[in-house]
């Protein structure tokens, strides 16, 4: 009996770890992925919400949320804009440091040719896609004051990953 | 017999050769935007062409009104260049390219206009700075610091000049400063004073009230209600938490004065609150945010103020700036009054003396849910949207008929509150202006009898309208649209006469002027970002050739 119960916990300890890890997986429902294509698409909302004045992709901000993309796969994202005062748009650039922010800031800087929306009116949606490169990335807005008032999200693109996935980073989230 | 033909002839030929200049944003300093020609007319309009068009090469919102004096054009741009034109041609005379400094700013790059007098003309910066430059040869005379940009402070408006001073308001309640309206020396720049619209604690004001609280108005105009907490806001007051509030309360004044010449007296609107959806965070009335304010314009004193909206938390600005006409007072008698057209969508008619609502007009927008609560979530569905109704858009008049004129928007958006703390120099709405998913946009141009409030017609657009209107007294009426259409209305029954494709968002109030005894209407045609219209950057002017 003292092994059944040992095996049974054992098992159950083991079960646990399983579900734990998977519940550990965030998988939102603006995300999905196919790993045979090595496709990964994102449906991202400006102004989703209030968060940050409205200046948010799907309530994040600021870099609260990090985009993890193995490397070499396609992104596609698209951006429908939420906010009814005020155009948006996205563009994958480079990490900027607080000094270097730029206030305003166009598609052709991009850092992976063509990896950028321009600005949306009102309810309108676009989409890009590029494939992955290793390196770290910001998805930012570059209309005038946007990104520097915190309209930006990280996606980091990294090798040795078999499958995307999120993370998010709970001390920054209002 | 002969004689007096000939001096009749000599009399009419002078009469109408005489130029007619248009030297201040709104045409004069009354800005009722109305000219009174009538040899472009309901007749001819359909011949008006285009006599020459001018490229800026500057590509931003284009919401410039142009100024013409002494035959010379002057336009200013997005990002505050500004080019002085021969009118009759469109050549460049000369070019001046402000060099900015920190810019924070709402709702696009764009600057209003100039103003002129004497030998100077004078622009109002994105980075808050007035600069005035020789009319001739466009050379830098002076330039002043008007308030510290870092902070959000901006300005988009024109200046205007009466006398011997300037006078400007200030831009940046969505990032939390403390509004004014400032007066400064036209010779030197020197500020010679500042009113604010937000008082400070104890200050009394002309209602023998302290301070920005008010009254704790319960309605607005004394008809709608306002669903305010007034226990709530009193308790929040007496706990001192929101003491300092007032230093960034907002209460922009980001249009151009109007100046009754006769009296000396300027009338300014006066925009939204900060922040502008989180009421939670500035308990009381918020004097004299959402209203339009009478002051000395000598002194700066203020004579009287009418709130529109006590303790906004829609982002309802008084924007569009007052226009001084004439109007029947509620015995039928004509009287001198003070017009505006809100975001509400109501036109309002004011006693000029005492600021007295005569009337308010109907809605000429739809109305929902008004003064609904905004909300977390979703958010709470209201109409009119936060950019109106009117919004900046300047108004015009035909003093014959008492009837104003209006470009108005239809907007259905979601008002969700979020209370966050002000941060320096960084937006500040405490919430957002969310799409209503499905639900289409629109605007109008409106025509209201300001002896009833009534709507007399509307012409209906496919797109939200923000630019202006211009009048006449060849009973036209022109505006323009984001899809690039600048267009003539019958003024009397808004049937539609003429059209132009100008190949970029019509967001600019027009304008004319009568050079050799013909009159020109010119519009620049650049678009706008507040509704995303497409950009450009060219003005044109338009003429009837018999």
């Amino acid at each position: 009996m003292p092994h059944f119960k040992l095996t049974t916990l054992i098992c159950g300890l083991f079960l646990t770890h399983i579900s734990l890890a998977k519940a550990n997986e965030l998988i939102p429902d603006w995300m999905s992925y196919d790993i045979e294509k090595k496709q990964v698409s994102y449906q991202l909302i400006a102004a989703k919400n209030a968060n940050n004045n409205g200046y948010n992709y799907n309530g994040y901000y600021q870099g609260n949320i990090t985009l993890i993309v193995p490397s070499e796969w396609l992104v596609n994202i698209s951006l429908n804009n939420g906010d009814a005062n005020a155009v948006h748009d996205i563009i994958l650039t480079e990490p900027f440091a607080d000094d270097d922010m730029p206030d305003e800031l166009t598609g052709e800087f991009a850092a992976l040719k063509r990896a950028y929306i321009s600005p949306l009116y009102a309810n309108e949606t676009d989409s890009l896609k590029f494939i992955a490169k290793q390196g770290a990335y910001w998805l930012f807005c570059g209309v005038k004051v946007h990104g520097i008032n915190g309209m930006w999200i990280k996606l980091t693109v990294q090798d040795n990953i078999h499958k995307p996935s999120i993370k998010i980073n709970s001390a920054l989230i209002n | 017999m002969k004689k007096y033909l000939l001096f009749s002839l000599i009399y009419c030929h002078i009469a109408v050769a005489e130029p007619l200049e248009w030297t201040s944003y709104g045409g004069q300093l009354a800005q009722n935007r109305y000219i009174d020609d009538a040899s472009i007319n309901t007749t001819n309009v359909k011949k008006l062409k285009l006599k020459w068009m001018f490229q800026t090469g500057i590509v931003g919102s284009f919401e410039n009104t142009p100024i013409v004096k002494d035959g010379v054009m002057y336009v200013t741009t997005a990002y505050n260049h500004i080019y002085a034109l021969d009118a009759l041609t469109g050549k460049r005379l000369w070019r001046y390219k402000h060099k900015l400094g920190t810019t924070i700013y709402c709702c696009g790059p764009n600057s209003k206009g100039a103003a002129i007098s004497g030998n100077l003309v004078v622009i109002a910066t994105l980075d808050a700075m007035l600069v005035a430059l020789d009319k001739t040869t466009g050379k830098l005379v002076w330039e002043i610091s008007i308030a510290n940009s870092e902070e959000g402070y901006s300005e988009t408006g024109a200046p205007i000049i009466f006398q011997d001073k300037v006078f400007i308001g200030i831009a940046g309640a969505e990032y939390g400063i403390r509004g004014f309206i400032s007066a400064y020396d036209l010779k030197t720049g020197e500020l010679v004073w500042r009113w604010y619209t937000i008082p400070e604690p104890g200050e009394v004001q002309v209602d023998g009230t302290k301070g920005w609280f008010g009254s704790f108005a319960e309605k607005a105009d004394g008809i709608n209600d306002l669903h305010r907490n007034i226990a709530a806001e009193k308790a929040a007051i007496a706990s001192g938490e929101f003491d300092d509030a007032w230093q960034h309360g907002g209460g922009s004044s980001w249009m151009p004065v109007t100046i009754d010449k006769q009296t000396g007296i300027l009338y300014a609107t006066i925009g939204n609150p900060a922040p502008d959806l989180d009421g939670s965070q500035r308990p009381g009335d918020n004097r004299w945010s959402a209203s339009m304010v009478a002051l000395n314009a000598q002194t700066g004193t203020m004579l009287w103020g009418y709130q529109y909206i006590p303790h906004d938390i829609w982002d309802l600005d008084a924007a569009s700036p007052p226009i001084l006409t004439e109007a029947h007072n509620e015995q039928g008698q004509s009287i001198p009054v003070a017009v505006h057209a809100g975001k509400t969508g109501w036109v309002y008619v004011h006693d000029r003396q005492t600021g007295k609502l005569i009337r308010r007009s109907e809605p000429m927008v739809e109305h929902k849910n008004l003064f609904a609560i905004p909300t977390k979530g979703q958010g709470a569905e209201m109409l009119p949207g936060a950019n109106g109704g009117v919004n900046w858009s300047p108004g015009a008049v035909d003093p014959r008929s008492h009837t104003v004129y209006y470009a108005n928007l239809h907007q259905p958006m979601y008002y969700e509150v979020r209370s966050v703390p002000w941060r320096k120099g960084r937006l500040w709405l405490g919430g957002a202006f969310k799409v209503v998913p499905g639900k289409e946009q629109s605007g109008n141009v409106s025509a209201v009898s300001l002896d009833t409030g009534k709507i007399l017609w509307q012409y209906k657009t496919e797109q939200p309208m923000i630019g202006g209107t211009l009048s006449t007294a060849g009973d036209l009426l022109f505006s323009g649209e984001s899809n690039g259409y600048f267009f003539a209305l019958n003024s009397k029954t808004g049937e539609k006469l003429w059209q132009f494709q100008a190949g970029a968002g019509v967001n600019a109030a027009p304008m004319g002027f009568r050079l050799n005894g013909q009159l020109h209407i010119a519009v620049a045609a650049g678009g706008n970002a507040q509704i995303n219209a497409p950009r450009g950057g060219t003005v044109m002017v338009f003429v009837v050739e018999e």
